[in-house]
């Protein structure tokens, strides 16, 4: 059972605490990212689990044995680097098999494992070369090829595809995906990238100064995002947040604009600061009489399969996906509207989110405590 | 007719090899620049070596006040039958042999051990440093302290471990032993910061990767550290045994070369010629045989790095 | 490394063997010249001096004229320093700057000058300084000492003209400069860092240096300063006392140098070695 368990994972260097109370579990053949800004300890963490950096408190699980105190080659995990960490003396084939030549297989078996890992990656006729002869790609399946040799249980990803220019960077984002389904491994990835986690991860942990914001499937974290952070941090253009009071069932906007709030209103004392948060794919280009956001047009970049419309309201820059058709031009007021199921709302002090009802959500959203 | 004229491709292939010559007036820039370089090189190298091969043939004994005469090749066999020369080229040959590995191993050692984290990079780097801005001259007669058999450290330390006092500018085999620990005093401080730079440059996620994937600390040593400081320690080879071939200063100061020849090097030989002697003819033979080793051993060491690659 | 080795115990011991190492011989100086004359040629010896006393530092000023080897030492030394920093600096910019189709070639020949064996240059070079009549004097040494320094101060040179982005100049250029204006006026005033290290290490050369010192300035109102104190004439073949005073005042310039420009230093003898 390749699974892991933190259990109360603590790393402080000193007097300085940066991982400060990770509870996570890891199923058996389960892709989990964790994702966050610079610092926040998602690497630090990585490094936990692999034995490359020692664990200040808590529990560390891999499969059942408690592995606190191993050193990483008693852990049967295997790590992808983010600058690859390749052996640059050594050839692409010594490269790959140099875990188990450590172990002490025989050389027949070896060979075959490289065979085999090579051809899944395609490299199969660069195990000759040296790194320094590889393009950044290529170096990066080196990498992950040596990995996928040593069959581990656990398979650690370190921002592998930060180095690659942007090209390049989904085609192997689309390849590991593909890794994880014919491999089927338990693999714990890390990166910054929010694109990479939602289209590679089973479920998310969304991180930040050294605590988990959300944990959720890549669905729960995009449409029921506990916290204005995470709302923020994933999808990209960024949500919007507008200030707003409110008032009879509403939510109304500083300049003027209403968005209705249905059930959602109910436990809302009438004045109640809010901030209500809008992504730009969910903007409409008609307004409607439930939901209604004007303000002054200041750039519109078209993209071709859309149109980005940045504008302001009030002071607050907004920013709306729309048909590509639609070119309003700077400086001239806009009113879009937006659907009401679509809506988040968030309280402004603690950035939690309110969240909105769902039938089926009712026991889970009471307990969130909206 | 047609063959006359140039194509255009031609003529733009031309130009462009002109052009990656750079302009003209930083062609005539990068001659006035390099000149002096080139001056000084012609002065102090190429115009003495052709004296020195020049000289060599002749008997030039400044002493006699005769004019040189022309001896063809008598300073070299008088120099094959000298068994002061045989002496001193085996005493350079040893001291080359006993202190470039022991350098370079000393060295090592104390590359690795700087290279660990320290809170402070400073003192160690001091460490390293102090014994290479030393002059050479100085450590000779710091060790000749060192050594002195009835007031030096040395042999107050051997003494409180219950060993036995030498007497160690006495005998050539501890005087020998003195100045080779000498050498190697200096010279593995020089070694120990080509090897830390080297070091430096290996990146950490290579030892974490070799974690990772099950090598032990003395595997990762010979698997990684090694092979990746191999260009650091070529070099350090060369210099080392460029020098150790030279060696003067230490000896020189410490025993004079004594007792009696025992530990005189060929640079002292050729020094002792030329100087003390004023036999010009002879000494530039002695140098001429130094040159031909040197370059030999340039050579050798060229055509193994060259098989290297 | 992993984490498991890196405790303090091994950093402590490695501290103190580098330490000792690297510095227990010149602290061993310093002790000696503090102590008598007594004191020293006392059995079984002291480690720490009973009554330090400044009294070989006085000798060694009074007995030999220390002062004029000193003085000796610095004028050869910032003279062919200058001397090399003028030659490599401008060798080094050609090399590093001018597209030279011969630039690996010409850096091989440094290099191979470096491998030289200087010692084969005694001879000639004594010759040609006795016809010429430049024994016992600065010039005889100032020449050579500038050839001596000069591939490692090339090639520090090279090494951080070639980290001076291009395109400084090439924005002088298209500003109006011509190239030597942009060589004077941008590149001249970055280069201080680089031209300091190579000047460092062409100081602690010439410093250094004893062969040719020992073999063409032997009067000694013109030895330098690892000759005068070899030859130091006293009762007894080594007067240590007054030896071990006279070396700690000659190391004390060295000091000051590698204790301030350690980094200095250390990136230049590495671009140095590592080129090689």
């Amino acid at each position: 059972m390749a699974s892991v368990k933190l259990e109360g994972i603590r790393k402080s260097y000193g007097a300085v605490e940066v991982v400060k109370g990770i509870d996570l579990e890891v199923a058996d053949k389960e892709f989990v990212v964790l994702v966050g800004p610079s610092g926040c300890g998602k690497s630090t963490t990585l490094r936990m689990i692999a034995g490359l950096e020692s664990i200040t408190g808590g529990t560390l699980v891999i499969g059942d044995r408690k592995v606190n105190a191993l050193p990483p080659r008693e852990r049967d995990v295997a790590m992808v680097f983010q600058d690859y960490a390749l052996y640059p003396h050594k050839t692409v084939y010594e490269n790959m098999a140099f875990g188990l030549k450590v172990r002490n297989h025989p050389r027949e078996e070896i060979a075959s494992r490289v065979a085999q890992a090579a051809e899944t990656l395609g490299i199969g006729h660069l195990l000759d070369r040296k790194p320094s002869q590889l393009s950044g790609g290529q170096r990066q399946r080196v990498a992950m090829g040596r990995a996928i040799v040593r069959r581990p249980q656990i398979f650690l990803f370190d921002e592998p595809l930060s180095n690659l220019d942007a090209k390049l960077r989904g085609q192997v984002r689309t390849e590991i995906k593909k890794l994880h389904q014919d491999i089927s491994a338990t693999i714990i990835y890390v990166t910054h990238d929010q694109v990479e986690a939602m289209t590679l991860a089973d479920r998310i942990v969304v991180m930040r100064d050294g605590e988990i914001e959300q944990l959720g499937t890549p669905d729960e974290v995009y449409n029921e995002p506990a916290t204005m952070f995470v709302a923020n941090f994933i999808g990209a253009p960024a949500m919007n947040f507008l200030s707003a009071t409110v008032s009879g069932g509403h939510a109304r906007l500083a300049e003027g604009g209403r968005v209705s709030l249905g059930t959602l209103a109910d436990n809302l004392a009438e004045g109640t600061e809010v901030k209500v948060g809008i992504r730009p794919e969910h903007f409409l280009e008609k307004a409607k009489p439930d939901c209604a956001v004007t303000g002054i047009v200041q750039v519109v970049e078209p993209l071709g399969a859309d149109t980005l419309i940045h504008f302001a309201v009030g002071n607050e820059a907004m920013t709306a996906r729309v048909a590509p058709q639609t070119r309003p031009a700077p400086g001239t007021r806009l009113t879009l509207g937006c659907d009401p199921e679509r809506i988040h709302i968030f309280d402004p002090a603690s950035e939690r989110a309110l969240r909105r009802r769902r039938p089926e959500n009712r026991a889970a959203a009471i307990a969130v405590g909206a | 007719m047609s063959e006359v004229m140039q194509s255009p491709a031609g003529i733009e292939s031309r130009r462009r090899d002109w052009a990656s010559l750079m302009d003209p007036s930083d062609r005539t820039l990068a001659i006035w620049l390099l000149a002096p370089t080139v001056v000084l090189l012609l002065l102090i190298i190429v115009y003495p070596v052709g004296r020195l091969v020049f000289t060599s043939f002749y008997n030039l004994s400044l002493t006699s006040g005769l004019p040189a005469q022309y001896v063809g090749f008598e300073n070299f066999e008088l120099m094959l039958e000298d068994p002061v020369f045989w002496d001193a080229l085996w005493n350079t040959v040893l001291i080359t042999i006993i202190t470039v590995p022991g350098a370079l191993l000393v060295g090592l050692g104390l590359a690795l051990l700087a290279n660990l984290p320290f809170r402070h990079r400073w003192p160690v780097r001091l460490a390293l440093l102090v014994p290479w801005a030393l002059p050479l001259a100085f450590v000779g007669l710091i060790f000749a302290w060192f050594f002195h058999s009835q007031y030096g450290v040395v042999n107050d330390v051997l003494a409180r471990f219950g060993g036995p006092r030498i007497i160690w500018f006495n005998s050539p085999q501890w005087a020998f032993t003195a100045i080779c620990l000498a050498i190697i005093w200096k010279t593995s401080s020089f070694v120990g910061l080509i090897l830390l730079a080297g070091l430096q440059t290996i990146p950490r996620s290579l030892y974490e990767a070799a974690d990772v994937d099950g090598a032990g600390r003395l595997r990762q040593f010979f698997e990684i550290t090694l092979p990746l400081l191999r260009p650091a320690i070529v070099v350090a080879l060369i210099f080392r045994t460029i020098t150790a071939l030279q060696t003067f200063d230490i000896p020189y100061t410490m025993t004079r070369g004594g007792p009696g020849t025992t530990t005189a090097t060929l640079a002292m030989y050729i020094h002792q010629n030329t100087v003390s002697f004023l036999d010009l003819g002879y000494g530039s033979a002695l140098a001429v045989a130094m040159f031909v080793l040197s370059m030999g051993v340039t050579v050798i060491y060229l055509r193994i790095m060259g098989r290297g690659h | 490394m992993a984490n498991l080795f890196t405790g303090m115990p091994l950093r402590l011991i490695a501290a103190a063997v580098l330490l000792v190492n690297g510095l227990f011989p010149v602290l061993w100086l310093v002790l000696t010249s503090l102590k008598s004359e007594t004191e020293l040629t006392r059995v079984p010896i002291t480690w720490l001096p009973d009554r330090a006393t400044i009294a070989n530092y006085v000798d060694a000023f009074s007995d030999q004229p220390l002062h004029i080897f000193l003085l000796n030492s610095f004028a050869v030394a910032i003279l062919s320093t200058i001397a090399t920093l003028l030659v490599s600096t401008f060798a080094a910019y050609a090399l590093a700057r001018l597209q030279l189709r011969f630039r690996a070639l010409i850096l091989s020949v440094i290099i191979a000058v470096s491998t030289f064996p200087l010692v084969t240059l005694l001879v000639p070079l004594f010759e040609t300084m006795r016809a010429l009549n430049l024994l016992n004097t600065y010039t005889a040494l100032v020449l050579p000492y500038t050839v001596l320094s000069l591939p490692v101060c090339t090639l520090v040179l090279v090494s951080f003209f070639d980290g001076i982005p291009r395109d400084l100049e090439n924005a002088a250029m298209v500003d109006g400069c011509t190239r030597l204006g942009a060589l004077f006026k941008i590149v001249v005033p970055l280069a201080g860092p680089g031209v300091f290290t190579a000047a460092i290490l062409a100081f602690v050369n010439a410093w250094d240096e004893f062969l040719l010192a020992l073999s063409f300035n032997a009067n000694p109102q013109i030895r330098t300063l690892p000759v005068g104190i070899t030859l130091y004439q006293g009762e007894f073949a080594f007067p240590w006392p007054v030896i071990s005073a006279a070396l700690v005042a000659g190391i004390v310039p060295l000091a000051i140098l590698i204790v301030i420009f350690q980094e200095r230093v250390v990136s230049g003898l590495t671009a140095g070695g590592m080129k090689g």
